[in-house]
């Protein structure tokens, strides 16, 4: 299988293939010209100039037959990411907006139709907060 | 001076209570991008809801570096360096470790509920987490358990 081989250039896969026509190239060694293949092995999505996503041949197979386009791939998986890394209270809300490339109200409302907690503290910082309110008022009714 | 990044803020006007802000705080400042991030958030949830009033929360124009957070939230924590707030409305917990690190407490929908109903500017706590729940502005079941255990429902 072409697309497990791992090391030579030769096997690597462009970003720009699509998943819909079989139209999945291979990228030359040394700088040469990409050839066709005659077959789906596999496509590496970019997320953000950075990310790169391995989709296994036998994926790549699925999703075509199932009609699913790389863009739309592209954009379920960096939605996925951002939803999972933003409840993982790994990136702010902002951040997994920019991640997903949308704005924050559609990653607001897609998150509520999921119904994912916007609010989440640890439980520690939650008791922290109501034990600084506790103190704030104390300061208030001694002043 | 206390400065709110969008989280709490639009949580608090879902929740048809975000004057209690200005009543335990005075005026507050937002970024001007965060206050956008808020209309917008508002108008996609619940068209019907009435953004804050200025005499509550001002928008401030303010403009930051490039840092490992968004836009609007980085506006958030340099505001607070700028006019030297101790206190940072949000309930994000990424935002919040950054505030942290800035030594600036942060407090949030949870706390200024629990102040809003320890004082009685509201009289329980159940009707504003009621109508986030409706808008599908969830609280996690740990942290609604522990406000209800502490405010008293």
């Amino acid at each position: 299988m072409q697309g497990r081989t791992r090391g030579p250039k030769s096997t690597r896969l462009l970003a720009t293939a699509r998943l819909c026509d079989y139209k999945v190239w291979a990228s030359g060694a040394g700088g040469r010209p990409a050839v066709p293949s005659q077959r789906p092995i596999g496509v590496r999505l970019m997320l953000e100039d950075g990310l790169v996503i391995h989709v296994s041949p036998k994926l790549v197979t699925h999703l075509m037959a199932a009609g699913v386009e790389e863009a739309e791939l592209r954009t379920v998986a960096a939605g996925a990411l951002a939803r999972s890394l933003y409840e993982r209270k790994v990136l702010s809300l902002g951040l997994a907006a920019e991640l997903a490339d949308v704005e924050r109200a559609e990653l607001v409302a897609d998150l509520a139709d999921r119904g994912v907690p916007l609010i989440n503290l640890p439980l520690d910082q939650a008791e922290s907060e109501l034990a600084l309110v506790d103190t704030m008022l104390q300061r208030k009714r001694q002043a | 001076m206390i400065v709110a990044d969008s989280t709490a803020v639009t949580a608090l006007t879902l929740a048809g209570c975000v004057e209690v802000v200005g009543r335990l705080f005075g005026k507050v400042i937002i970024s001007t991008t965060a206050a956008r991030e808020m209309n917008e958030v508002l108008a996609a949830l619940d068209p019907d809801c009435r953004p804050p009033e200025a005499k509550d929360i001002d928008p401030v124009a303010i403009d930051v570096p490039l840092t490992a957070m968004s836009m609007s939230e980085s506006e958030s924590i340099e505001l607070c360096r700028q006019v030297k707030s101790r206190l940072l409305i949000s309930d994000d917990p990424v935002v919040r470790a950054e505030a942290a690190k800035e030594r600036i407490a942060c407090i949030g929908t949870l706390g200024i509920l629990y102040a809003a109903r320890s004082r009685g500017i509201i009289q329980d706590i159940e009707t504003p987490l009621e109508r986030l729940r409706r808008l599908g502005w969830f609280i996690s079941p740990e942290c609604e358990q522990l406000l209800l255990s502490r405010a008293g429902g």
